[in-house]
């Protein structure tokens, strides 16, 4: 009896250090290739294209000197407001369209929903060829308020979605008490409702800022020179020689860091808000 | 009566800005699509010549062509694999992350949401450096662990190009996978566990007959997710494809597509596989959709 009990008490603890293991391996596979960015960053160039792999070595900021004579500095300007102005354009948007499909329902809100849901699903490619024949023809190719623009009608639905989500959870008697209380439906949204669900509309609109930040695809094919934003930037760099390595990782890391820093901070919200965005 | 009527005009109004963008930012390409997938549209017509109907000439061509049937048969199974992949560590990563003290599913937390943030063209060239042929980690750690893999290219052979592929896209999904997996078990009551466990009920059949009922709507929606992202992946198989992969052999549909467009100039061809792809989309989405609204209801 006793010896049993010490069994199942040493296979347990035995399980559960063959899960921690588990863990830190998987911890250590998603993180190498961010370590790695950041460690190449601060290498010489000579170094971080050595064939072996270097661990140890004398940082520098070489790359990261390269990477603003580059003109980085512009590429990031510009990433910021596009992903500023896309956010803006989704969450004010959203906020009154999540209203109505949750708290003040539209009749065949299934058939509104579905048609949101579903626009989250067109490929891109099939997007961006009739999207640059017209921006072309109009003359809004390579400008960066158009491309704003778009990327805040790309993240519509999907903030649209998790705000709903959000809003959902809010207790009918609050909104019915306000609403016995006289309050207008401007009044009801701006004093009621959205205090309760700040942390959803913080979550869609990081969310959405993530997604601008880091779009690459619409933005290498809409613009060319003056409107051009931090990812095509980086992607100049990849040439499948692998000359740049320092200066790509430098840039990329200054690219990934304010992402980091929001995801680190937020992150509560954002596995929340992903999640909402997903099951509900 | 006009109290109702007027209650249910206005948040028609609030909604209808939004459905008026996305009918305008999306709808617009959907139609362009269609019809220049019916007409011949080459590079002439970019510097304004008028467009020639051909009517189903463009789907006829790659009908017969064959090579379109290669790159949707490739497309599908790739999609198939990443899913399937995907869906399954990160299913397991969550239940791993139920099973973990609080510090070391926090770390892991940490790790993938950093991983999920990290903009695609940046972990794609830290991937690309590790497969690289001359100086990639792998070879070297391969090498090291006393293969003969000095300069071996992965991305020549189709097969491993498609085996890195895979491994990159499956590596940039799992977080969210994994994070909405994980979101869906924290649902699961540990009281009840614990009263099956008292039942004598194993660690396999507490999996299988509680908890994998429980979560399978989530894990339903989010493969179906996923497949349907997969389908369409097109930025790490470019950029892949830029680093030493020969396009011809590891076009997927999205890359066909901007082949056939930006490379060849070639726009009704395009625009017609951009039609087929959609109505791949499309089928598959509808099921997602239908499936989503009977949870609701």
């Amino acid at each position: 009896m006793n010896g049993s009990s010490t069994t199942t008490r040493s296979s347990r603890s035995a399980r559960g250090a063959l899960t921690t293991l588990v863990t830190w391996v998987l911890v250590l596979l998603f993180f190498f290739p961010v370590f790695w960015m950041v460690l190449n960053g601060f290498k010489p160039e000579s170094l971080a294209s050595s064939v072996d792999p270097t661990f140890i070595f004398k940082p520098v900021t070489e790359g990261y000197q390269l990477a603003m004579d580059r003109g980085m500095a512009g590429y990031l300007q510009n990433s910021l407001t596009a992903a500023v102005i896309a956010t803006i354009i989704s969450v004010v948007l959203a906020i009154p369209a999540a209203y109505a499909l949750s708290i003040r329902r539209v009749n065949n809100v299934e058939n509104s929903l579905s048609f949101f849901i579903s626009t989250r699903f067109m490929p891109l490619a099939a997007i961006v060829l009739p999207l640059f024949m017209i921006l072309k023809t109009v003359g809004l190719l390579d400008n960066i308020y158009m491309l704003a623009v778009v990327y805040g009608a790309m993240n519509l639905p999907v903030t649209v979605w998790m705000m709903r989500s959000f809003f959902l959870e809010v207790p009918f008697e609050i909104i019915e008490a306000a609403r016995v209380d006289g309050a207008g439906m401007f009044r009801e949204i701006v004093r009621i409702v959205l205090p309760l669900v700040l942390p959803g509309v913080a979550a869609a609109a990081l969310i959405s800022f993530i997604f601008a930040w880091n779009e690459y695809f619409l933005a290498l094919l809409l613009t060319s020179s003056s409107a051009r934003t931090t990812p095509p930037f980086l992607g100049s760099f990849v040439d499948g020689r692998g000359q740049f390595l320092a200066v790509l990782s430098a840039a990329a890391t200054i690219a990934a860091l304010p992402v980091i820093i929001a995801g680190w901070a937020a992150q509560k919200q954002l596995v929340r808000g992903l999640s909402m965005g997903a099951i509900k | 009566m006009s109290s109702a009527s007027s209650s249910r005009r206005v948040p028609l109004a609030l909604i209808i800005p939004t459905l008026l963008i996305l009918l305008v930012a999306l709808g617009y390409p959907i139609g362009w699509q269609v019809i220049t997938s019916f007409q011949h549209y080459g590079m002439l017509q970019q510097f304004g010549q008028a467009p020639e109907w051909v009517g189903l000439d463009n789907y006829t061509a790659l009908f017969t062509d064959g090579y379109l049937w290669v790159v949707i048969a490739r497309s599908i199974v790739f999609c198939l694999v990443c899913a399937g992949g995907t869906v399954a560590i990160g299913g397991g990563m969550a239940l791993l992350m139920r099973a973990v003290s609080t510090p070391a599913r926090l770390i892991l937390q940490v790790a993938l949401l950093v991983a999920w943030a990290m903009p695609v063209v940046t972990s794609m060239t830290v991937w690309i450096w590790i497969v690289d042929w001359r100086r990639g980690v792998l070879n070297w750690l391969l090498t090291r662990l006393g293969g003969d893999f000095q300069g071996h290219n992965w991305l020549v052979e189709p097969l491993s190009f498609f085996a890195v592929a895979a491994v990159i896209v499956i590596w940039m999904s799992v977080p969210f996978v994994a994070l909405s997996i994980y979101a869906g078990l924290t649902q699961v009551s540990p009281e009840v566990l614990e009263a099956a466990q008292i039942d004598g009920a194993t660690g396999w059949q507490r999996l299988r007959h509680i908890i994998l009922p429980l979560i399978a709507p989530v894990v339903s929606i989010v493969l179906l997710l996923q497949l349907i992202w997969d389908l369409r992946v097109f930025t790490q198989i470019k950029l892949l494809q830029d680093a030493g992969g020969f396009a011809n052999e590891t076009n997927l549909l999205g890359t066909y597509i901007y082949q056939l467009g930006t490379g060849a100039g070639d726009f009704g061809a395009a625009a017609a596989v951009s039609v087929i792809m959609l109505a791949l989309t499309v089928a598959m989405s509808w099921y997602y959709v239908r499936s989503l609204m009977k949870e609701e209801s």
